[in-house]
């Protein structure tokens, strides 16, 4: 009984953990790839990413909180972010910044 | 699997909500209060009359500062807009030497006038209603971007609980009109539901454009991927007028009718909200002034730069569709655009996000107390939570009555008397938290609504002592901005009257007398 | 002006929505209305409240009126409860007297 009682406080905080940091990894990264790779001016671009990831930080949270197991949660947030600041790092590295 | 995420759901409603609902209701109670933040300037410097036209109260300041300070080297004019009264201005006095650099002293060069007389008056020292403005996001007593990131961070939650709440919700439309009095738990469910569904649009809309109003401070990475500093990027979304520096030949102190004109032309009749000349007695002078920001939703109101002839020498070029996206939502979050009728919508909705936070802490307590009661163990979170509920519900309108007392009651000539109304504030505020910890719940309640009905219904009683200014004057000289308010405040007073009725009559029917009693007679 | 038609239009709505709804038919009219009523009282509901937005949105342009309307939907919905509330009050209170008579 206590040891499920634990096994459950260490998923919530696991949970809030992962809703915190990876939802604002992800909402932030989404913000940096679309002011990459959306096309027009680069303020505007920046800003419309701006925009978009204010929506995209509580769908993560409801996302990692309403899943059944978190770790295919966990691994998914971690695939999608590694893709996505790869598109970044590249398109830094090879466009440049103003 | 559907009913387990709607149980995850519901454990991330109750505890997103509870965590920072205290905060959650200041910011929301102070951002309705702030939708009227120019009536409440004006309500609180009785000394000057409502602005009836705002480009007039421009003109007016004008004409003060180039009969009064005609060698100045920059003048700004702040009118209020119509909802408000004092016309600002401000200037900086030509340099003692020729060679030295112009300093502004900000506490001498400076002064208020009437904006319909253009006469000089000597208004309270007060924030008005734009502490509440500032309270709504900056906090108080802290660095502002501490303040900033606080409200931030509990807005997420506040946007984390909408959703979830609307997940949790299963009936919005079968329980649409469904409110049930003297049910208890029921009935406060009922409420925060009603509240909750009724303005649903209202509250999406606040609170994520509540986040796109700091966008760069709390999500910098859009910009940091296109940029390698900040100031490029405001430069380049944000253009600022640029103002040449070259002189010429001393001139007669600049007279602002041209560039009035040319605005009231370009700007199909809408006034200027801050207008600033540099170097008023050269040939060289400058306008620069800025669209009131009523004139449209988009927030970024448009900007003009003149020389003396009020030819235009810059304009804002067009705006691409993501930063007008932007202004749009930074606009429709405060509000400025909203004439009378729909600023009384977006109070009356501000009241309703307040009213659903309230409910919800109450009805955080009531799931709680009764589980307990079961049990008839005290429970330490529940108390605090209590405490807490009571302290900022109750508290915090408190707070706003000492605000309205210490304006009329605090000396004229107290040195920092802004921050002395404000200490005020903040001292009835906090001393709700200690009384609620002191008294036992239902006594608390009641004792601290009573208190506010008194402080709400005093307000206007010491309005008419301490100034010349009264309900009944009000009326009869059609000051109708100051004569709401008046009636706001009693309205209010007696709002918090009925509540604490209703909290004496439930605590005198609830069980819990005999319990105090049993209590009392252990500690005497 | 166009405030007030509004926020009339989008009250009938409310009203004759809340009137289309079982379960505060007995609680407005004492007893259940027809199906078929009931669904015209939906349908003309349901009208009024395009209608509010139609008068908000042409009277005060499609960005404003929209944004008005909203409000006034709230405002409306608000005092479409109040009004349910007292109906309903008024109506337990006119037949208390008549049960206890029965009894």
């Amino acid at each position: 009984m206590a040891a499920r009682a634990s096994g459950q406080r260490l998923e919530v905080i696991a949970r809030t953990l992962l809703a915190i940091v990876g939802a604002y990894a992800a909402a932030s990264l989404v913000a940096a790839t679309l002011a990459r790779v959306l096309p027009g001016d680069r303020a505007e671009a920046a800003l419309a990413g701006t925009i978009v990831s204010f929506a995209v930080f509580p769908a993560i949270v409801m996302w990692v909180f309403g899943a059944r197991r978190v770790l295919p949660v966990l691994v998914s947030l971690v695939i999608g972010c590694a893709l996505l600041a790869a598109l970044t790092y590249w398109s830094i590295t090879t466009g440049g910044r103003a | 699997m559907k009913a387990a995420f709607r149980q995850s759901m519901s454990w991330l409603h109750t505890w997103t909500g509870l965590l920072v609902g205290w905060i959650l209701f200041a910011v929301f109670l102070s951002g309705t209060l702030a939708y009227f933040n120019s009536e409440i300037t004006l309500w609180m410097q009785p000394e000057t009359s409502q602005t009836r036209s705002q480009s007039d109260a421009v003109a007016k300041g004008g004409a003060w500062l180039q009969q009064n300070h005609p060698d100045a080297v920059e003048w700004s004019i702040f009118p209020a807009n119509e909802r408000g009264g004092a016309v600002r201005v401000l200037w900086t006095p030509p340099p003692a030497t020729p060679d030295a650099k112009p300093v502004r002293d900000p506490d001498r060069d400076i002064a208020w006038l009437d904006p319909n007389t253009g006469q000089q008056i000597n208004v309270r020292d007060t924030m008005g209603g734009a502490f509440f403005y500032r309270l709504h996001f900056d906090m108080h007593y802290m660095p502002r971007i501490w303040g900033r990131w606080i409200v931030g961070v509990c807005a997420m939650f506040m946007f984390v609980a909408i959703l979830t709440g609307i997940v949790v919700h299963r009936k919005i439309f079968t329980d649409f009109f469904t409110l049930r009095f003297n049910k208890g738990q029921r009935s406060w469910l009922d409420a925060h539901n009603v509240v909750g569904v009724l303005a649903l649009p209202f509250h999406i809309m606040i609170t994520f454009t509540g986040f796109v109003t700091l966008a760069s401070m709390y999500m910098p990475w859009g910009i940091a991927a296109n940029f390698a500093n900040d100031d490029d990027y405001f430069k380049s979304a944000f253009p600022q007028p640029e103002i040449p520096d070259t002189r010429g030949a001393p001139a007669p102190p600049l007279d602002l009718a041209a560039a009035l004109a040319t605005v009231d032309a370009r700007w199909n009749g809408a006034s200027p909200s801050s207008v600033t000349v540099f170097r008023p007695a050269d040939t060289s002078a400058v306008v620069r002034m800025f669209q009131t920001s009523s004139a449209q939703i988009d927030s970024r109101a448009d900007a003009i730069v003149m020389n003396r002839a009020g030819e235009v020498i810059w304009a804002k070029a067009g705006k691409g569709a993501a930063t007008q996206t932007f202004g749009v939502m930074v606009g429709l979050h405060a509000g400025r655009y909203a004439g009378p009728d729909l600023r009384w919508l977006y109070f009356l909705s501000g009241l309703g996000g307040t009213t659903m936070i309230g409910t919800g802490l109450i009805l955080w307590t009531v799931k709680r107390k009764r589980k307990h009661a079961a049990k008839s163990v005290a429970h330490v979170g529940l108390r605090l939570v209590e405490v807490l509920n009571t302290g900022t519900i109750v508290g915090f309108p408190l707070g706003v009555a000492a605000y309205f007392i210490a304006n009329r009651l605090v000396p004229l000539d107290t040195v920092e008397r802004a921050e002395a109304e404000i200490g005020w504030f903040f001292a009835a505020w906090g001393v709700s938290y200690i009384y609620a910890a002191l008294r036992p719940a239902p006594r608390a309640w009641f004792e601290l609504l009573a208190a506010a009905a008194a402080a709400f219904a005093a307000i206007p009683l010491l309005s008419a002592f301490t100034t010349g200014r009264n309900l009944f004057t009000s009326i009869a000289s059609g000051d109708w901005t100051r004569a709401t308010i008046d009636f706001a405040l009693l309205a209010t007073a007696v709002l918090f009257a009925f509540a604490a009725r209703k909290v004496a009559a439930k605590s005198d029917a609830a069980p819990s007398h005999p319990r105090r009693s049993r209590e009392q007679a252990q500690t005497s | 002006m166009i405030h007030l038609l509004g926020f009339v239009a989008a009250l009938c709505g409310f009203v004759l929505l809340c009137a289309a709804m079982q379960r505060h038919q007995t609680e407005i009219f004492g007893a259940r209305l027809a199906p078929a009523l009931g669904r015209n009282l939906r349908y003309g509901g349901g009208a009024l409240i395009v209608a509010a937005w139609l008068i908000d949105a042409l009277g005060l342009g499609w960005a404003v009126g929209t944004i008005t309307a909203l409000g006034h939907l709230t405002l409306a919905a608000g005092l479409a409860i109040a009004l349910l509330h007292w109906r309903s009050a008024a109506l337990k209170k006119a037949r208390a007297p008549a049960r206890s008579k029965q009894a």
